[in-house]
Order: structure tokens, then C-alpha cells, then sequence
């Protein structure tokens, strides 16, 4: 018996320390950008002291502002219209015959596993083609074209599990067919919805290559604007890290609110 | 539930537009001397493939290939054991750990580079903070650390989900047959589990190859990646290129994009469910 | 007879609303940070129009927005080069310097006159702001500044494994500082000298090649030298004044260089070229040119406002590298010669990148 803990307790510690080697990678870039939004320097050539006024100014002046209402603005538009749009397509693709449905679904993930530079050039030479103007609506039909594969994958699971004739039944039953899609199937399918949601906004909320290539000059998201600005000292605030700072902990409120929550539902429904 | 299939007809259209629209005209582009910014009469021509023979073309890709290769290693031999780990705890600690290990994401890409740009320049604001003095700017080893820290969740998340789903059952059965951890680990487990690694490769081998703003400013813009052959073409010699340099890059693109494919159809044949992205 | 009343209303506001938004507009296309932009409001207010202002990075993102004509812009701010290929290309248009009355107020400097007066393209624009490509290098480096004023160009080529030095990503300015080096003209067409200066750039070892990312590179150490814009120094400079940081760095232009030259055009398709004339004109008004050479930092081209900036103690531009024509020094201006010539000096570049 005991040496069965002993291989075990190594096997863990091996895993915890590979784990936390994971977390130092990843984060030691978040604890620089932290820093560095609370330095006293533009340039941050060095530490230079401790000062607040990057959040401050992150509200009082304008030079973000587009920026990021551009950027948050697409995250929202695009994350609804791909959610709706993905999980009524996940709806139809599940209801196709194998043949089909597994077509779609390569299809589907052509954006998934493109690069995006590909997708960019793509898109972009697409939209030059037609000779639409390369703007807000190109960057909002960009971004959604790339989050809805998200939705989709991640509802499709959650639909397998569902039982077919559910639909059915429901229309039996006197439903129409929205109620029956809305009462029915959606409920059940709740959580793949709200993780594909989840994904799409991540995936747009950073987007740097795509909308870089579909936005023109016109349009800037915090990306863009960043690319832009890093080389050029005077447009270049640290109030973007500020931002970078205040996305991250909204961010981890979130995510530890969802699974909190989550918890609770399950245990309603267990009782 | 056939009544619910015409749902899937809009996304057919929408993705025919927006897929295979694109493909054909990369492809257009590619084989001919259509000028994209001036359309006209134009006629089948191969030349474009000169642009692998190119000099920072050949050297580019064998850069890409051999760098983003060995990120992809290194995130795979770092990623599987956290995802087996993380697993393994209890089905909330585990979920969350996961989480955080995605929030790096949503900070700002290019940030991220400056921030290891400040790590690996020795005497900067990162010694100012921690007392360590660093110099890698302009080296492969900076490249790659850049590119792990960027997709190591792309790794772990995918063989997370696998690992998580699977049905603990199969390991106890494995056992009571009689296998040893390794035996179960290299016969069971990881088999079962390649659809997730096979994603997870995808999901780094790819972008690594392909991003350019952090070999620029990571390798100090020595080392070029197909991502700063394909943005250097689209975006910075078209003027000078009589309007090719469009082309070639169309034709580098589609390239990228074929392999892209291929490798995911090969994950589709050894996970038939199509979940393994997820 | 209410729903008749009701759509009579909605009518006559719906055409006072159009009527309200119909407001001239003009739109301009410029670098970023630019141009101070209360200048724009100022002129917002004044002519009761709408300035609709976009910023770009490059004068090929200029160039391209031209040609694929997605929008019409009144006012562009290209380099010289540029500003030779878009006039081949009739994608300008001729000012006319009658409806610039302010223009006539002003003295364009001789010496930079002197370098595009006879090109074609001299009545399509109005100078902007003017200055050099040069070196710019760490003054913490023991010795360095010595060997930079001794060896000029050569400081770029000859330093492999004794500086980092850092390479301007841009194949018409790198291989303009290896013809400089060899004591060749920046515009030759000589396929021989053009060999050498390949030569010279994949010999020279560089440790860093990049554009907007080298002065900070060398502020910060990683770079002991490289070849940048004397609008890079200044940015770094005015940073350093502005955060009180000691200056650790200077700008060396050697006795022969290139000058760039940015000015306003007016596009062959502007939709409204009397207001981009109005506009010109109120940019050229003593103090307004005054308070936007201030902004943007760099050296006007004319000999009023120059002197202003240079002699006013107010304004204190009077340090050397802010003088991009000093007396007994070589200039030379860009021409963008032929296609054949910016495609070799792509494949130039590309080659000494990936053989260096």
C-alpha cells in the first residue's frame, strides 16, 4: 500500500510542477504588462516609480477611446450574431445524415484551422473584389466569419448528447416551432451555447492579424491602434496596459463567477 | 429532427461564400496574372512558384517549419502533463486551473511580445523588477519561449477536453487486467487521447509558423517566418513588384492553407466524432 | 387627414435632417501624429465643415489607398519618392498656388528648394516638414562616438562583430546607405554599384533589422548604432526631455545624406479641391504653421517659421541635429525611378537578410 501512494504522491508532485511551470510561462508577460501599466514612464525604459495616472488617463483622455470602443464594440455585435447564428447551424448541421454532416463540419473548421493570416489575406482580397470599403463592416463580417466555427464546435457535443426525438415530441405536444427550439432544445443545450459565446469574445476581443488586414486604415481595434503606436512615442500611452490590466481581472472575476454559478444549477437540478 | 435541417442551409451559403469564394480566387491569383488592385485581362502563368526558390523564401520556411516545429514539441511535452494533471483533480479545481490558464489569451497579443521584449533585454525594466538580467533578444531560443508562452494553451486546452471526457472505466479495466502505469498510460490513455494532441498540434504547429509580429520584434527582424514573407508581399512590395508580390503571396497563402487542411482531415479520420476540437 | 398631417412632418424633418448632415466635408489622409489636431477643430469651426481624418503608416498604404480609389481623399501627406510615383501614375493633381495666398507669406528654405525645384512633380506640392536619414548611436559605448564621427557610413558596414547595429527595414533606405557608404548617388541605376551595395549590406552582419523599433532599441541598450530617420531622434529625444531622463544617445549625420521631404497633395480624384485649397492655405498661415511645426518637432521648410523655432527661446529648437541642411554638407533627394529598380531593391534586401 504505501508504495502505491509514494508513486502516485511523484506522479502528482511531477504534475504540479509542470503545471506551475505552465503558469510561469504563461504569466510572466501578464505580471511585466502589470508593472509596466503602473510605472511612472512612457518608454519604461527602466522602473521609474509607482503612479495610478495610466487608469486615469485610460478614462480621462481620448487617444484609447475609439480603439477600444471599436474593439469591444465588434467583441459584442459579432459574439451575438456568431452565437445566434452558430447554434441555429449546429441545430441544422446535427440534423443532417452522416455524409453531410461531416462535410459541414470539415467546412466548418477550414477557419478553425487556417491561419490567420490566410484568413486575413482571404477575407481581405475578397472585400477588395467586390469593392467594399474596408471598415467597421468589413471587420464586423470578419470577426464573425471566424467566431461561429467556435459556437458551432462547441455546441455540437451538447446537441449529440440531446435526445432526437425531444423535438419532436415537443411539436407533438403543441409547441410551435420556435417554442420548441426555444423551450426544448436550447435549455438543454445552455452551457456549449454560452462556452462558444465565450470563445468567440475571446477570440475577437484580441484579434490582432484578421482585423488588421480587413480594417484598412479607418478602422482601429486596440490591436491595430497598438501596432501602430508602439514605435511612435508620442501616440503610444501606457494606458494601454492599464486596459490590458483592468481586461484581466474583469476577465478572471468572470470566469470564477461562471464556474461558481454553474455549481449552483447543477445542484438545482439535482434537487 | 429532419424538419430541423434546413437550419444548416444559411451557414452552407455563408461559408460558400466566405470559404470557398476566397479559396478559388487565392487560387486565381496563384496560377495567373490577375493584378488585384487593377483587374483585367489576364492569363495562366506558373512563374508565381518562383517564389519558393526565392532566397528569404527558402530559408523562411525552413525557419518556420524547423522553429515552429520545436515550439509545438515543447508545448506538447509541457501540455500533456498539466492537461493530465488538471484532469485528474477534482472536476471544479480542475475546470477552473484550466480557465486561468486561458486568461493569458484575452491580454493583448502584441503587449505580451513588449513584455518579453523586457524580459529578454539585459539591464531593462523586467532586471529593475526582478534582479535578472537577460539577454536573448534576436535568438531562436527567444522565438520560441515567445511562441510557447502564445500557444501553450492552444495545446493544452484540446487534450484537456479528451482527457476529461474520458471514461475513467476503461483505466480501471486496464488495471484490472493487469497493467502496469506505463503499460496503461502508452496503451490506453494517450491512444485515446490522440485526437486531442492531434488538435493541439494543429492548433500551435500553425499560428507559430505563421505569425509575424513576434519574430520581428523577438528576433530583432533576423529571422523571418512565412508570416513576414506572406505580410511583407501582401502589404509592403506591392508597389514595387508590378503588382506580382500579391500573387506570390496568394500563392504562399493557399499553400499554408492546403496544409492546414490535409492536417485537420487527418485528425477528422482518427477521431470520426469531430469533437476533438473542442 | 392625421395620418396625412403625420407624414407631411415626418417629411419636412426628415429633409431638414438631411439637410443637416450635408455638410462639406474633406477628407485627409496623413502619418500618424501628424498634424496637431486642434488645428483640424480650429478649422472645423472656422469654415463650418467636417474633417474626416485618417492615419496610415507608410507611403505604400498611401499609395494603395489611392489606387484601389475605396475613397476619396482632398488632402495626402506622401514622402518625395512617393510623391514621383504618384504623379507618374496622374494620381495627383497640380496645386494652385493663386488660391494660396498664405503660401506667398512664406519662403520655402533655398537649399531644399534647390533639391526638387527641377523635378516634375514641384507644382503638385506644398512642403511639409523636411530632414535626414542618419545614425543614430548610444553615447555610453566607450569610444563610439569617436569612431561615428570618423567613420561615418562606414560605422554601419564595418562594425560587424565590434557594434550591434541595427539595419532600416526599408529596401530604398538601406541600400541608399550602402550607396551613400561606397560614395555612390542614392538613386543610381548602375547595376554594378548596385551589387556593391549588396555586397556591402549582406557583409556588414547586422544584428538587428527593423523601422519604428530601433531607436528604442538603441535607447535601451540592445543596439549600440543604427540607421534611422531624424524624426526618430527626435521622438526620443523629446521623450527623454519630456520625462526627464538623461540623454544617453545621439543623431550623427554624416557630410553626405539623403533628404526626405513630406508635403500636401491634392489627389487627381478629391471631391472637393477648392476646400483642400482652403485648407493648405489656413495650414500656412504664420502661426498656424508655427504651432504644427511645434507638435510635430521636426524642421519646417520654411525660413520663417525655422528661424522662429530655432532663434525664439521660446520654442528652442536650436540644437545641431535639428538642422537638416547645414552649411558645407552634400544632400540628396529620392527619386522612385523605375519599377524595375524597386523591385531589385526588394530582392537586394531579401538576398543580404538571408545571407547576412
Amino acid at each position: 500500500m504505501k508504495k502505491k501512494r509514494l508513486r502516485y504522491r511523484i506522479y502528482e508532485a511531477v504534475g504540479l510542477l509542470f503545471t506551475a511551470a505552465a503558469f510561469l510561462v504563461l504569466y510572466t508577460p501578464i505580471v511585466v504588462i502589470l508593472a509596466l501599466s503602473v510605472n511612472d514612464s512612457v518608454k519604461s525604459y527602466a522602473w521609474d516609480g509607482f503612479t495610478l495616472r495610466w487608469y486615469g488617463d485610460l478614462f480621462a483622455s481620448d487617444v484609447m477611446r475609439g480603439p477600444i470602443a471599436n474593439t469591444i464594440g465588434v467583441a459584442v455585435l459579432a459574439t451575438a450574431i456568431a452565437t445566434v447564428f452558430g447554434t441555429l447551424s449546429a441545430i441544422g448541421i446535427n440534423a443532417l445524415d452522416k455524409r453531410r454532416r461531416i462535410r459541414m463540419i470539415v467546412l466548418n473548421n477550414v477557419p478553425v484551422v487556417n491561419p490567420d493570416i490566410v484568413t486575413g489575406i482571404s477575407l481581405m482580397i475578397v472585400f477588395s473584389l467586390v469593392g467594399f470599403t474596408l471598415g467597421f463592416r468589413t471587420v464586423l463580417v470578419a470577426h464573425v466569419f471566424f467566431a461561429v466555427p467556435y459556437v458551432v464546435l462547441s455546441v455540437m457535443p451538447r446537441l449529440k448528447k440531446l435526445d432526437p426525438n425531444l423535438y419532436e415530441a415537443a411539436l407533438d405536444l403543441g409547441c410551435s416551432r420556435f417554442s420548441g427550439l426555444w423551450r426544448v432544445i436550447v435549455p438543454n443545450i445552455a452551457t456549449g451555447i454560452l462556452s462558444g459565446a465565450l470563445m468567440a469574445f475571446t477570440m475577437s476581443i484580441d484579434d490582432f492579424v484578421i482585423t488588421y488586414f480587413t480594417s484598412g486604415s479607418e478602422y482601429m481595434n486596440v490591436s491595430t491602434w497598438l501596432y501602430a503606436a508602439i514605435g511612435r512615442s508620442r501616440s503610444f500611452t501606457p494606458a494601454a496596459y492599464a486596459y490590458n490590466a483592468i481586461i484581466l481581472v474583469f476577465t478572471v472575476a468572470v470566469i470564477l463567477f461562471v464556474n461558481t454559478r454553474k455549481d449552483r444549477k447543477e445542484r438545482e437540478i439535482r434537487t | 429532427m429532419r424538419r430541423l435541417r434546413p437550419y444548416a442551409i444559411p451557414y452552407l451559403v455563408w461559408m460558400g461564400i466566405f470559404i470557398l469564394a476566397p479559396t478559388a480566387i487565392l487560387f486565381v491569383l496563384s496560377v495567373t496574372d490577375l493584378e488585384l488592385y487593377e483587374p483585367g485581362p489576364f492569363s495562366f502563368t506558373l512563374r508565381h512558384f518562383d517564389v519558393f526558390a526565392a532566397p528569404l523564401v527558402a530559408t523562411t520556411i525552413g525557419n518556420s517549419l524547423a522553429l515552429s516545429a520545436t515550439a509545438s514539441a515543447i508545448c506538447l511535452l509541457i501540455g500533456y502533463p498539466v492537461a493530465f494533471f488538471l484532469s485528474r483533480l477534482g472536476d471544479k479545481t480542475g475546470k477552473i486551473l484550466m480557465s486561468l490558464l486561458i486568461v493569458p489569451l484575452w491580454s493583448n497579443m502584441l503587449l505580451r511580445i513588449v513584455a518579453w521584449e523586457k524580459v529578454f533585454t539585459p539591464d531593462s525594466f523586467f532586471t529593475d523588477l526582478t534582479g535578472l538580467s537577460i539577454d536573448l533578444l534576436g535568438t531562436r531560443g527567444a522565438i520560441l519561449v515567445g511562441e510557447v508562452a502564445m500557444y501553450l494553451p492552444f495545446m493544452i486546452f484540446p487534450i484537456f477536453s479528451v482527457l476529461e471526457k474520458m471514461d475513467r472505466g476503461l483505466i480501471e479495466a486496464a488495471r484490472d487486467l493487469g497493467a502496469n502505469d506505463a503499460q496503461t498510460f502508452f496503451r490506453v490513455i494517450f491512444p485515446l487521447s490522440s485526437g486531442g494532441v492531434l488538435a493541439g498540434i494543429i492548433m500551435t504547429l500553425l499560428p507559430a509558423m505563421t505569425s509575424f509580429a513576434l519574430p520581428a520584434r523577438l528576433g530583432l527582424g533576423r529571422i523571418s517566418l512565412i508570416g513576414n514573407v506572406i505580410e511583407s508581399k501582401l502589404m509592403k512590395e506591392v508597389l514595387g513588384s508590378a503588382g506580382m508580390s500579391i500573387n506570390e503571396g496568394a500563392l504562399i497563402s493557399l499553400a499554408l492553407m492546403l496544409v492546414a487542411v490535409v492536417l485537420f482531415v487527418g485528425v477528422a479520420r482518427v477521431d470520426r466524432e469531430g469533437e476533438t476540437l473542442l | 387627414m392625421k395620418k396625412l398631417l403625420l407624414a407631411v412632418v415626418a417629411t419636412a424633418l426628415l429633409l431638414t435632417l438631411a439637410a443637416c448632415t450635408a455638410v462639406p466635408e474633406l477628407h485627409v489622409l496623413n502619418w500618424g501624429d501628424y498634424l496637431d489636431r486642434s488645428l483640424v477643430d480650429a478649422f472645423e469651426d472656422e469654415y463650418g465643415v467636417k474633417v474626416v481624418y485618417r492615419e496610415v503608416g507608410s507611403n505604400e498604404e498611401m499609395a494603395a489607398l489611392l489606387q484601389s480609389g475605396s475613397s476619396d481623399y482632398d488632402i495626402v501627406v506622401p514622402s518625395d519618392y512617393m510623391i514621383d510615383k504618384l504623379v507618374e501614375l496622374n494620381l495627383l493633381q497640380p496645386i494652385d498656388f493663386d488660391l494660396l495666398p498664405q503660401f506667398d507669406e512664406l519662403t520655402v528654405i533655398p537649399r531644399l528648394l534647390a533639391l526638387y525645384q527641377d523635378e516634375p512633380w514641384v507644382d503638385y506640392v506644398v512642403p511639409y516638414a523636411w530632414g535626414t536619414i542618419g545614425i543614430l548611436y548610444d553615447t555610453n559605448v566607450p569610444g563610439l562616438a569617436g569612431d561615428v564621427e570618423e567613420k561615418g557610413w562606414g560605422i554601419l558596414f564595418e562594425s560587424a562583430g565590434v557594434y550591434d547595429v541595427g539595419m532600416y527595414d526599408s529596401p530604398r533606405d538601406a541600400v541608399a546607405a550602402a550607396l551613400l557608404y561606397l560614395g555612390f548617388g542614392v538613386n543610381s541605376e548602375d547595376e554594378e554599384e548596385l551589387a556593391m551595395a549588396e555586397d556591402a549590406l549582406t557583409a556588414a552582419g547586422f544584428t538587428a533589422w527593423g523601422e519604428d523599433s530601433l531607436k528604442s532599441l538603441v535607447v535601451a541598450g540592445t543596439l549600440d548604432l543604427a540607421l534611422v530617420y531624424s524624426g526618430d531622434f527626435f521622438s526620443e529625444y523629446y521623450a527623454a526631455l519630456d520625462e526627464d531622463r538623461d540623454v544617453t544617445f545621439d543623431y550623427h549625420v554624416p557630410v553626405s545624406t539623403n533628404v526626405w521631404l513630406d508635403a500636401i497633395c491634392i489627389p487627381a480624384a478629391a471631391d472637393n479641391a477648392s476646400l483642400a485649397h482652403a485648407f493648405i492655405d489656413f495650414m500656412l498661415t504664420y502661426e498656424h504653421a508655427l504651432r504644427n511645426s511645434d507638435y510635430i518637432g521636426y524642421a519646417p521648410p520654411f525660413a520663417e517659421i525655422y528661424a522662429t523655432m530655432t532663434t525664439d527661446a521660446e520654442y528652442g529648437y536650436d540644437f545641431p541635429e535639428f538642422d537638416p541642411f547645414p552649411d558645407g554638407a552634400d544632400r540628396q533627394m529620392y527619386r522612385y525611378g523605375s519599377d524595375a529598380r524597386s523591385e531589385a531593391l526588394v530582392a537586394i534586401v531579401n538576398r543580404a537578410k538571408s545571407q547576412g
